[in-house]
C-alpha cells in the first residue's frame, strides 16, 4: 500500500460542488474544500486522456477499488495532511471577527468522551453536549472579558483549519482570495442568441488557491499507475465543473510519498472519537424489514472494518455534528449518482473499539470501507483533541 | 491517440471590449478581468468561455463548406470536440460519458509576440503558475458614450454612460488544448481551427467593433506542419 500527501494549485477559477437553484438564481460551490469523488474523477480523466489507464480498467476498479481518496482542503503549499490541516470538529468553536486572533478552540473531546466512560447511566448524546457546552461557555463568561463572551462565539464544524505558530486557524482565513462569482446569459441552442429571461451566476473558488489531500492505493491498482506517472510530469488536471470553458484548470504542486501517521496505542474496550473526514454513511437498514438504503450512523450501530486477519468493530455510542445529502455524476455511467444521506464533514462519532485496534491507525488513509474511493467513509481517530480549549 | 495544442496571439488595433462585468467602473459595462494565480492580481482578459464561443461559432459556419470540399472528412467535427449542439445527435458524438476533449485558456496580456512564443515552448500553461514578468497588466481606458434613442434617432436623455476598453497595441496570448484525438480528427481539428482563427481577423472577436489580428505561436505536435493545408494557413497566421 502506498500512502501519497498531493498539493493541488487552481489556475483558474473553480467550479465546486455546485448547489443548483432554479433557473436564473445563484449556484453555490464549497470554498475551502474539494470532495474525494471529484479528485478521483480529475485523476482517473486524466489517466484515460493521457492513455496511461484504459476506460474500462477505471470502470472494471470502480466497482472492486483498491485506493481511496480523501476530501482535499484548503491550505498552504507547505502544508501535511493531518499535521497542519484537519477539519473543524462538531466541538470546536471560534471567537466573533475582530474578536481575537482567529484562533479555533474546541469544548473538549477528552471531556465528551470521560462524560461516557464516568457515567454509569447514559445520558442521550444531546444532554450530554448541552451539559458541556453550559460548563465550558460560562468558563468563557467568569473570565470576565465582555467581548470574548459565549454570546461571541460561533460554529466552525466542517471548516478546512491549518495550523499556525501551534494555534490552529481558519485556512479561508489565511488566503487573500477565496471565491468569486459570475453571471452568464443562458444561449438558446437553436437560434444561437441569449435565451431571454436565462440569466444565471456561479459562486466559484479564485484562482491561486491551494488545496491538499490524501490519495492511498495498493501497487496494483489504477490509480496508482496514475499517481507515479504524475509524480513524474509537469502536468496539470482539469477539477469541477465547466472545464472545457476555462474552468478548473489545476497544477499539480508536488507528490510525497508518506508513512501512515500512527495515532496512539488505543487498547480494546476504550472509547474513542472518530471525525468524519469524508461524509460518512452505513448501509444497514433502519429495521428488519426496510431495505439497505445509505443512512448517517446511528448509536447502536457496530462498524465493521475488515481488512487482513481479525476485523476491527466500532460500537457507535454517540454522533454529534450534522448531517447532509450528497449527490454527483457518475462518469461511469453518465448518469446521476444515488443520492447519499451522511454525516457531514467534521460530524464526531463516539464508539467503543474492539476487536483488531490496529486498524484505527488506516482509517484516515483508506477509510471504513471500499465507498472510500468515492472520498466517504473516511474518519480520523481522535484520543486526545488537538484543538486547545477556550 | 494525439493532443492538439495551440498558442495564440490576439493583437489588438482600435479599442477592445469584452464582457460585461462590474470590477473597473459602476456606471457602464466594465471589461473582464482575470485573476493570474502567480501574480495574485486582476489583469484585463478575455474568459476562456468567450475565447471558445468565438470559435465555436466560426468552426460552427465553416465546418459544412470545408466538408463539402473535402478539406475536412469527419463529419460532426464541431459537436464532438466543443460539445454537442441541438441540432445533433447526443449518443453519437458524445460516445463516452467522459468531460469535454478541449481545454480553452483564458486569454492573458502579455509584453510581446517574443514572449509569448516562449510561453508556449515552456509548456502546458506554464505561465499561470509563477510570478512570471512576461504576464503584464495592461492599461485600461474609459470611455464615455451616449445612448441613441430607436425612435427620435437623437442622444437619448440621461442615457451617458461607460465603457472599460484595452487600447490599442494590447497583444493577448491563450492556449487551448484537445486531447484523446484519432489521426484523423487531429489534422482535421488543426484545419478547421486554424481557419476559424483567420476570421477573426476579418470580422469583430469581441464588443462595440473591437478589431484584432490572430497570430498562431505556436502548434503541437509539429509533425501538423508537413500537411500542406496546415502550413499554408500557418503562413497567413504568422
Amino acid at each position: 500500500m502506498r500512502v501519497f500527501n498531493v498539493v493541488i494549485k487552481f489556475l483558474t477559477p473553480t467550479l465546486l460542488q455546485v448547489k443548483e437553484g432554479y433557473r436564473g438564481m445563484i449556484y453555490s460551490g464549497v470554498t475551502d474544500k474539494v470532495p474525494g469523488s471529484t479528485i478521483r474523477g480529475s485523476l482517473l480523466t486524466w489517466g484515460i486522456r493521457e492513455g496511461i489507464i484504459s476506460k474500462d480498467e477505471a470502470v472494471k476498479e470502480s466497482l472492486n477499488p483498491k485506493y481511496s481518496v480523501t476530501t482535499f482542503l484548503l491550505t498552504r503549499e507547505t502544508s501535511r495532511m493531518y499535521e497542519d490541516v484537519m477539519v473543524a470538529h462538531a466541538l470546536s468553536l471560534t471567537f466573533k471577527k475582530g474578536l481575537g486572533d482567529g484562533t479555533v478552540y474546541s469544548l473538549g473531546i477528552d471531556r465528551l468522551i470521560s462524560k461516557y466512560v464516568s457515567r454509569s447511566t447514559m445520558l442521550a448524546p444531546k444532554d450530554i453536549l448541552a451539559e458541556l457546552v453550559n460548563e465550558v461557555m460560562k468558563r468563557i463568561d467568569t473570565k470576565g472579558d465582555e467581548l470574548r463572551c459565549s454570546a461571541n462565539t460561533e460554529r466552525v464544524m466542517g471548516s478546512s483549519l491549518t495550523k499556525v505558530n501551534d494555534s490552529w486557524r481558519l485556512s479561508k482565513d489565511l488566503v487573500s482570495y477565496i471565491s468569486g462569482s459570475y453571471v452568464g446569459v443562458g444561449i438558446d441552442r437553436l437560434r444561437r442568441t441569449s435565451a431571454p429571461g436565462i440569466i444565471f451566476g456561479y459562486e466559484y473558488v479564485e484562482a491561486g488557491a491551494t488545496y491538499l489531500g490524501i490519495v492511498t492505493c495498493s501497487e496494483d491498482s489504477v490509480m496508482c499507475k496514475v499517481m507515479e506517472t504524475l509524480r513524474r510530469s509537469n502536468a496539470v488536471i482539469n477539477v469541477g465543473k465547466g472545464t472545457g470553458r476555462g474552468y478548473g484548470l489545476a497544477k499539480i504542486l508536488s507528490i510525497k510519498e508518506l508513512s501512515p501517521k500512527i495515532v496512539s496505542n488505543v487498547k480494546e474496550g476504550v472509547y474513542i472519537a472518530l471525525e468524519v473526514i469524508g461524509p460518512t454513511f452505513t448501509l444497514k437498514p433502519y429495521t428488519s424489514t426496510s431495505a439497505p438504503i445509505p443512512r448517517p450512523p446511528v448509536p447502536g450501530d457496530v462498524i465493521i472494518v475488515r481488512n487482513k486477519g481479525e476485523p476491527l468493530r466500532l460500537e457507535v455510542v454517540g454522533v454529534f455534528g450534522g448531517i447532509n445529502v450528497f449527490r454527483g455524476w457518475s462518469l461511469r455511467t453518465g448518469t446521476p449518482k444515488l443520492a447519499i444521506k451522511a454525516l457531514d464533514y467534521g460530524s464526531l462519532i463516539i464508539a467503543r473499539v474492539r476487536g483488531n485496534v490496529k486498524l484505527l491507525n488506516m482509517l484516515p488513509y483508506i477509510g471504513i470501507n471500499e465507498f472510500s474511493s468515492q472520498g466517504f467513509n473516511i474518519v480520523l481517530p481522535l484520543v486526545t483533541d488537538f484543538l486547545p480549549s477556550p | 491517440m494525439g493532443k492538439l495544442r495551440l498558442g495564440t496571439l490576439l493583437c489588438i488595433e482600435g479599442l477592445a471590449h469584452w464582457g460585461s462585468t462590474y470590477r473597473e467602473t459602476t456606471l457602464g459595462s466594465g471589461i473582464s478581468m482575470c485573476k493570474h494565480a502567480g501574480l495574485n492580481e486582476y489583469l484585463p482578459c478575455i474568459r476562456g468561455q468567450y475565447v471558445k464561443g468565438l470559435l465555436r461559432r466560426w468552426c460552427e459556419r465553416l465546418a459544412p463548406l470545408l466538408l463539402g470540399r473535402n478539406i475536412i472528412k469527419t463529419r460532426d467535427i464541431v459537436s464532438k470536440i466543443f460539445g454537442p449542439s441541438v441540432l445533433s445527435n447526443y449518443d453519437k458524438v458524445r460516445p463516452t460519458s467522459l468531460p469535454s476533449r478541449i481545454y480553452v485558456g483564458d486569454a492573458y496580456p502579455v509584453k510581446s509576440a517574443k514572449h509569448a512564443e516562449e510561453l508556449f515552448k515552456e509548456g502546458v500553461f506554464a505561465y499561470l503558475i509563477d510570478n512570471d514578468s512576461r504576464i503584464i497588466k495592461v492599461g485600461t481606458e474609459l470611455v464615455t458614450r451616449v445612448r441613441i434613442d430607436d425612435v427620435s434617432g437623437r442622444a437619448a436623455e440621461g442615457a451617458l454612460y461607460h465603457e472599460v476598453k484595452v487600447p490599442l497595441g494590447a497583444l493577448l496570448y491563450f492556449e487551448l488544448i484537445v486531447k484523446d484525438l484519432s489521426n484523423d480528427e487531429l489534422i482535421d481539428l488543426a484545419r478547421l481551427l486554424l481557419l476559424s482563427l483567420t476570421q477573426l481577423n476579418i470580422s469583430s472577436p469581441g464588443r462595440s467593433g473591437t478589431v484584432a489580428s490572430v497570430k498562431v505561436v505556436g502548434l503541437e505536435p509539429e509533425n501538423l506542419l508537413q500537411d500542406d493545408v496546415i502550413k499554408e494557413i500557418i503562413r497567413w497566421l504568422r
